[in-house]
């Protein structure tokens, strides 16, 4: 068993303050910055130290036995600021959404918590390793050969993953030793004392040799006299900062009754798949849609069954090699039918592009597709004419740019016409209108074939060295993407009233 | 109108081409003795040295990258230090026009037809105006005097044809008269006034140490800075001239005493997107505004704005369409070229200019009616080129 201990807050903090001054938000203006950076370092870890039992340490809102025995106990520390804390509801809704086991326990901080669940899950045979994942040193006194610290990556510094060596290169004395070492040069952070005059380096000398505090003071008149009297000056203060520092101040508490006052279950924080069905709407609501991906990834084999990943695509084509051949599709259809069209060409301005060919789609699942040639272009060009004219309803995606096309080659498309990209422009003018983004949104469908996709292993981008098999599929599959949109946005611009403006203002 | 595109005199814009490389010349040699150092004018860098370190002048502001600004907002800041500073101004005017506008505009020009095409995008803008691309020609300057220049270019490709221009007159504030109700805007409209001397009067008592131009000029900067949601701050921004905050601010507050409708419009209109989510124009046309509930104090006032002025912005936008589909059908012959902004451009046969003038001001007028009866004009302008226009008056 692989088991991750995770200090909540202190990735909560370090999330929200990695964006600076410019924070993420979603659409609604919620500073989503913790939530994302939390939510990061959850996937890095999972991908990293592969657990087999994960869990989240929450500090209390409540005052502990620290701050009981010592008012002055982290009483620098300013209270979390509103936008942090407005992310927090979510965190925790996220880690119940992937499943992960999280608690708080009033009276004692995530440390004391995470320090409990490490020694008793090392306790057991079957756990191989512990990680507690924080970037504080006060979890460092609780490295030994099964627990170790890992420091998630911050910018560009990697993570580090500390065992009893890492821990004395890093801090100079052996993880045991930490709430000694503390004793003697106080916390910043935490707002603890220590002794007044002794710093790192005396300590970490003092600490070699007679091993822990208590070991120190009894042997106090063998000290130099300097550093002697500030010992003793300092004796109160050294061992009220010791008690407070150590996550378990004494052999006896290693058997004290569980914080959680229930019996220590290490099945508690066994991994199991997201619940889909709480999670997805949360990674909405957050826009996290590139980490959405990451799950996925994931927990590939635990897809929901539902996916709100797209269905994809894939349309009969076929060639039409003859001027002939298009006639006699064209006779095939009713007169008053709707036939969605689109021409492939060399330029995207639509006044020096050429005509490569041009794909019909007038039924569902079924479209035809044209290579165009100069060589016979009079013959090609009377059919699409007598098209052009016919009352057939035209649909193409960005309508405009074909019919420039076609014009300049002397087809004149008549009406009626239909163009999606307006549709869904009219519908909503921000969200983008490319096809394949308005195909997602409307039918749900996923573009199979992609632009680039057609010059793959070819040394050009020049459209009419592509091969027929791919572009056939290309050309045919936007057409048959646009007859499929014309109906629901059709409908949906009826819905909201948008008809009106649809005849009067847009349709030229 | 893509596909027509429009005819530019290509002769006229090669000596305009030589004209400004002469000119940019010329700049240049002065901006080295003045300097009194060779330096190449367009390197940002270059010109840094010369300025902040060569000739000590302060720095206003540094760019990301630690360098110090040399843009047109740092040096407009230093044009009393130097008379360096002025000199590069011009250069940076003249060479942004000659190798954006000029040369762009040469570069458009099609090997088929002869005439430049551009492509109007229409599904772009947010507030449904359309916008133009390659070349963009509804940037083309026109304050400037160098800028009028450009339009000279713009021809009829026809002998015996003009170029006949209709511009909706003040489009967005008829909108907004209309959309508030306000009686008093309303009045000046349908009285045929000024309506910016007309707000300039209330702006400002009669005894007031501005001139007549200048009141109006401060008149106009308040009534189109309401209609995009200005602040005071944005006001002294925009008006420059030693005009403090407060100052700004009593001129609002005066503007909303004599127009009190538009205050409780844009309040009502506030209301209304944050209760659907959405500013709609007169015909229905939609833009989704969610920021407006956003917790962001920036945001949501950025989302106010947007509230305020899309649906102006946006009826605007419905009316130029309407016009253009009824005058596409009821004038299949006459070529529409262009679409700028509240302008619209033909090329019409001299011999007819007068009978299609006023279809073309009959469907323009009537293409959608405004509420409370706001009258809407269009103004007709006819001329050889694009710059030397005169306007035909209609009887």
């Amino acid at each position: 068993m692989r088991v991750v201990l995770i200090d909540g807050m202190a990735l909560v903090y370090r999330a929200y303050y990695a964006f600076g001054n410019k924070p993420l938000r979603n659409s609604a203006g919620l500073n989503t910055a913790a939530p994302f950076g939390f939510l990061s370092t959850l996937i890095e870890l999972f991908e990293e130290l592969k657990p087999s039992h994960w869990a989240v340490a929450w500090d209390s809102a409540e005052p502990t036995f620290r701050h009981e025995s010592l008012t002055s106990y982290k009483a620098q520390r300013t209270p979390p600021p509103e936008e942090l804390r407005e992310g927090l509801p979510y965190i925790s809704r996220l880690c119940e959404a992937l499943s992960i086991y999280q608690a708080e326990v009033s009276g004692y901080e995530a440390d004391d918590l995470l320090a409990y669940w490490a020694l008793q899950a090392a306790s057991l045979p079957e756990v191989e390793r512990i990680w507690l994942v924080s970037m504080d040193k006060d979890l460092a006194q609780l490295v030994s050969d099964k627990i170790y610290l890992y420091r998630p990556s911050r910018g560009k510094n990697p993570a580090q993953i500390l065992d009893t060596e890492g821990v004395k290169g890093y801090f100079g004395v052996a993880p045991h030793q930490i709430p000694d070492y503390l004793a003697l040069v106080g916390d910043n952070s935490d707002n603890l004392p220590g002794v007044r005059g002794i710093g790192e380096a005396t300590a970490k000398r003092l600490l070699a040799e007679y091993g822990s505090l208590e070991n120190l003071y009894k042997n106090l008149p063998l000290i130099e006299k300097s550093v002697r009297q500030k010992l003793e000056l300092g004796k109160e203060a050294a061992f009220a900062t010791y008690a407070l520092a150590c996550l378990l101040p004494s052999s006896e508490e290693k058997r004290r009754p569980s914080p959680e006052n229930k019996p220590f279950s290490v099945s508690l924080f066994k991994v199991s798949p997201p619940n889909w069905d709480k999670l997805l709407p949360l990674l909405d609501e957050l826009e996290f849609r590139k980490l959405k991906e990451r799950l996925f990834a994931l927990w590939k084999d635990f897809l929901p069954s539902k996916p709100s990943v797209t269905s994809s695509l894939s349309t009969t084509y076929h060639i039409l090699y003859t001027p002939d051949e298009l006639r006699g599709y064209f006779q095939t259809l009713p007169p008053n039918s709707a036939i969605a069209f689109d021409t492939e060409t060399t330029d995207l301005h639509p006044m020096y592009a050429e005509l490569v060919g041009i794909a019909f789609c007038a039924k569902e699942g079924e479209a035809v597709f044209c290579p165009l040639s100069s060589e016979r272009w009079a013959e090609w060009q009377g059919v699409l004419q007598q098209w052009a004219k016919a009352p057939f309803l035209k649909i193409a995606h960005n309508l405009k740019y074909d019919w420039v096309v076609l014009a300049q080659f002397g087809v004149v498309c008549q009406g009626p016409f239909f163009d999606t990209l307006l549709a869904d422009y009219l519908l909503d003018p921000e969200k983008p209108h490319g096809l394949e983004d308005v195909a997602k949104r409307e039918l749900g469908i996923q573009k199979l074939h992609s632009y680039q996709e057609l010059f793959v292993g070819l040394k050009t981008r020049d459209i009419r060295k592509v091969p027929l098999e791919r572009l056939a599929p290309y050309a045919c599959q936007d057409a048959e993407l646009a007859l499929r949109l014309y109906i629901p946005l059709h409908q949906a611009l009826e819905k909201h009233g948008l008809k009106k403006l649809w005849r009067l203002g847009e349709s030229k | 109108m893509e596909i027509r595109g429009v005819k530019v005199d290509v002769r006229y814009l090669k000596e305009l081409n030589l004209l400004y490389e002469a000119k940019l010349r010329d700049l240049e040699e002065e901006a080295h003795k003045l300097s009194g150092e060779s330096f190449n004018l367009n390197s940002p860098k270059q010109l840094a040295e010369v300025l902040f370190n060569k000739l000590g002048l302060p720095v206003q502001r540094k760019t990301p990258t630690g360098q110090p600004a040399t843009d047109e907002e740092a040096l407009s800041a230093l044009v009393d230090q130097h008379p360096l500073v002025e000199v590069l101004l011009r250069y940076r005017e003249l060479y942004k026009l000659r190798y954006t506008y000029v040369e762009g505009l040469l570069q458009s020009v099609h090997p088929r037809t002869g005439r430049v095409h551009t492509t109007f995008h229409q599904a772009v803008a947010a507030t449904g105006r359309l916008s133009s691309q390659s070349p963009n020609l509804q940037n083309i300057p026109i304050r400037t005097e160098e800028g009028k220049r450009l339009r000279k270019a713009f021809v009829a490709s026809r002998e015996g044809w003009v170029l006949l221009s209709a511009d909706y007159s003040q489009i967005e504030l008829r909108i907004a008269a209309a959309l508030s109700g306000d009686p008093h805007m309303i009045a000046d409209f349908q009285a045929g006034r000024d309506i910016h001397t007309s707000t300039a009067q209330y702006l400002f008592g009669p005894v007031s140490p501005l001139s007549e131009s200048e009141k109006r000029r401060i008149a106009k900067t308040v009534n189109f800075g309401i209609i995009y949601g200005i602040t005071a701050h944005g006001l002294v921004q925009r008006l420059g001239g030693g005009l403090s905050r407060t100052e700004a601010q009593k001129l609002i507050d005066t503007y909303f005493m004599r127009y009190p409708a538009i205050k409780s419009y844009i309040e009502r209109q506030i209301e209304q997107v944050r209760k659907c989510g959405y500013a709609e124009t007169l015909l229905g046309r939609r833009r989704y505004i969610p920021q407006i509930n956003s917790s962001n104090k920036v945001q949501r006032a950025e989302a106010e704005r947007l509230a305020i002025n899309t649906p102006i912005q946006g009826t605007a936008a419905d009316m130029i369409k309407v016009a253009m589909i009824r005058l596409h059908k009821r004038l299949p012959d006459i070529p529409l070229l262009l679409q700028i902004h509240d302008e619209l451009l033909w090329e019409v046969p001299e011999s007819e200019i007068e009978s299609i003038a006023r279809i073309i001001q009959e469907e323009m007028v009537e293409a959608l009616p405004l509420p409370n009866q706001v009258p809407i004009e269009v103004e007709i302008k006819v001329g050889e080129n694009w710059l030397e226009m005169a306007p035909l008056s209609l009887s």
